[in-house]
């Protein structure tokens, strides 16, 4: 009898596939646009008032109320649309592949994905001073022939996940099995 | 291609503002609230597709919070578009 898993990580997860790792990037690559919209929301729900503060105009249309609003609004979904982004660009490592899950901007997205065995090399890169700072690494998984590259970027715990990897493609399993055992 | 259309639909918007304003200068308002509304609802609906689209490759646990926070974010302009014309 074959079981089939209900609940299923990410599209195409194979039955006998076990997710070891889904991997973010750090939120703190993301302050800058949450800082904006906290600033501009905060500066188009009181736009009225800011004009009236440096101009000495005093707006008090019925539109100029509706158009805050709308603008306010505006700023909202855009915080979503980089919230959502960000929280499904993810990396996966399971036992047998490694995906690697990117949607950058509205309705573009790619999907690589790349089997352990093809696995060549893993690097991991510090670029640039706030990598130094907050300690965030680039990870690049080099893969054999005309595999794709896949790099995870701004990761918190690099050396972590390269050790898992280098295991992955020597068999090692982060629960003790080596590729082989029969359990 | 895209630009000429985008130019004819700016000219016809503004032809439509003229003749709304020959017509009632509170005409305008309405349709510059109504293109309002309305540009906010294409972007959360395309927000609102995308996350629906990223959810069918990564299946998330907090997908039912997000998909009411999306549905959300949408569902205000269509109240606001139809509190319009009630």
């Amino acid at each position: 009898m074959i079981h089939k898993s209900l609940k299923k990580c990410f599209i195409n997860q194979n039955d006998d596939e076990i997710v070891y790792m889904v991997i973010r990037r750090s939120f703190i690559v993301e302050l800058p646009w949450v800082i904006l919209s906290v600033i501009l929301f905060i500066a188009f729900l009181n736009l009225n008032l800011i004009v009236e503060l440096y101009f000495g105009i005093v707006l008090n249309y019925d539109l100029i109320y509706f158009i805050q609003f709308s603008l306010a609004l505006s700023m909202l979904t855009f915080a979503a649309n980089k919230f959502f982004n960000w929280f499904y660009t993810v990396n996966i490592v399971t036992n047998q592949r490694i995906m690697d899950f990117d949607f950058d901007h509205l309705g573009d997205k790619n999907v690589v994905e790349t089997l352990v065995k093809n696995i060549q090399s893993v690097t991991v890169k510090n670029i640039g001073f706030a990598s130094f700072l907050f300690g965030l690494s680039r990870l690049q998984i080099l893969t054999s022939g005309d595999n794709p590259n896949i790099e995870f970027d701004y990761i918190s715990d690099a050396y972590k996940v390269s050790d898992m990897i280098s295991d992955l493609t020597r068999g090692v399993h982060p629960d003790g099995s080596v590729q082989g055992d029969s359990k | 291609m895209n630009q000429t259309i985008l130019q004819l639909f700016l000219f016809a918007l503004m032809a439509l503002s003229l003749v709304l304003y020959v017509l009632n200068p509170s005409y305008v308002i309405t349709l510059v609230k109504i293109i309002f509304s309305v540009a906010n609802f294409i972007f959360a609906f395309f927000v609102f597709r995308h996350l629906i689209d990223m959810n069918n490759h990564y299946k998330s646990k907090l997908y039912p919070i997000l998909f009411l926070f999306g549905f959300g974010v949408l569902a205000i302009p269509v109240l606001v578009i139809l509190g319009l014309f009630l």
